[in-house]
């Protein structure tokens, strides 16, 4: 580094820092909940045989469903880290418009789970019917909940685009947030693997 | 913020291939299950399925959430292994224990 550094650049090195931190910070988080996911695996696994001879997971998922939520959350990963790359370069109607799309594919992801919610419901399947039911709801709930307060966050951060501008505060949210939707991802592989082909495989 | 072109090109790239690794690897998971699921053994099918999660995890890891050793002194990568750890003892664990408790239960009657 140079010798001397002049007042306003010593407070942009210090700003920069302090958005990193934040960074790191945020993945701490994600680490945490990826713990939580984790006993929530661990109990849905534990109880997948006791369906006390009510549904069992072959008569009621549907993988074609599933598999347009993989395809959905996929892609709208793929949106996300483009609008990170728009960001990046300046382009923020850009950066809004894949944001935009990113909330189209989470949404459609969305209402095809709560779809799934209701009619097993309808049939009599409910998440106090059995223990396997039980595990099954709270796990993929769960990553449904983290999802619909990830398109809050998406709503928000739009607003704080098109208000503020890409200053470093907002590039530093939408860093944030884009952390969140990958690992939203990773964790609905986890999903798919485990509850729905794992399921029916068994 | 502004980058030059080959780097940003190269980040388009990088978001591309992991793109068509996970729908490679998800179609995969899926065909498996569903065209073949009569004609494997179910530690095959599970190993498959678990082989392709694993794969689809890193690959999401490297190419999305852009995880590398230079950054932050390797610090995040730390939090990850430590993450990882403590996930092998609870879900593996669980599923020990569980396992020989269900071995050691009374078969379940037929209603």
């Amino acid at each position: 580094m140079s010798t001397t550094l002049s007042s306003p650049n010593l407070e942009l090195l210090q700003e920069q820092e302090n958005a990193d931190n934040k960074v790191f910070g945020f993945w701490i988080y994600l680490m945490t909940d990826a713990i939580i996911f984790g006993t929530f695996f661990a109990v849905f696994v534990v109880l997948l045989k006791n369906t006390t001879h009510g549904h069992t997971p072959q008569s009621l998922f549907d993988l074609s469903n599933a598999f347009i939520e993989t395809v959905a959350l996929l892609t709208s990963s793929l949106t996300c880290g483009f609008a990170m790359l728009t960001l990046k370069q300046g382009r923020i109607k850009q950066t809004i418009l894949l944001l935009i799309l990113t909330f189209i594919l989470g949404g459609i992801f969305l209402a095809l789970e709560i779809k799934e919610f209701l009619s097993f419901i309808e049939i009599g399947a409910t998440p106090q019917s059995s223990g396997f039911l039980s595990g099954f709801f709270s796990l993929v709930g769960l990553h449904g909940v983290h999802l619909s307060i990830g398109m809050i966050w998406m709503i928000v951060m739009m607003l704080q685009l098109a208000t503020k501008g890409a200053t470093l505060a907002v590039t530093t949210r939408l860093k944030l947030f884009s952390l969140f939707w990958h690992f939203l991802d990773i964790i609905w592989i986890c999903i798919f693997s485990v509850v729905y082909l794992m399921g029916v495989s068994l | 913020m502004m980058i030059d072109q080959s780097q940003a090109k190269k980040e388009l790239l990088d978001y591309l291939i992991g793109y068509g690794f996970s729908i490679a690897l998800s179609l995969i998971a899926f065909g498996v299950v569903v065209y073949l699921k009569d004609y494997l053994s179910i530690g095959v099918l599970a190993s498959i399925l678990a082989l392709c999660a694993l794969v689809q995890i890193v690959v999401q890891f490297v190419y999305f959430l852009h995880i590398r050793k230079s950054d932050n002194d390797g610090w995040n990568l730390a939090a990850l292994f430590f993450t990882g750890i403590i996930l092998l003892m609870i879900v593996g664990g669980s599923g020990w224990v569980m396992f020989y408790l269900h071995m050691n239960m009374m078969p379940e009657l037929p209603l």
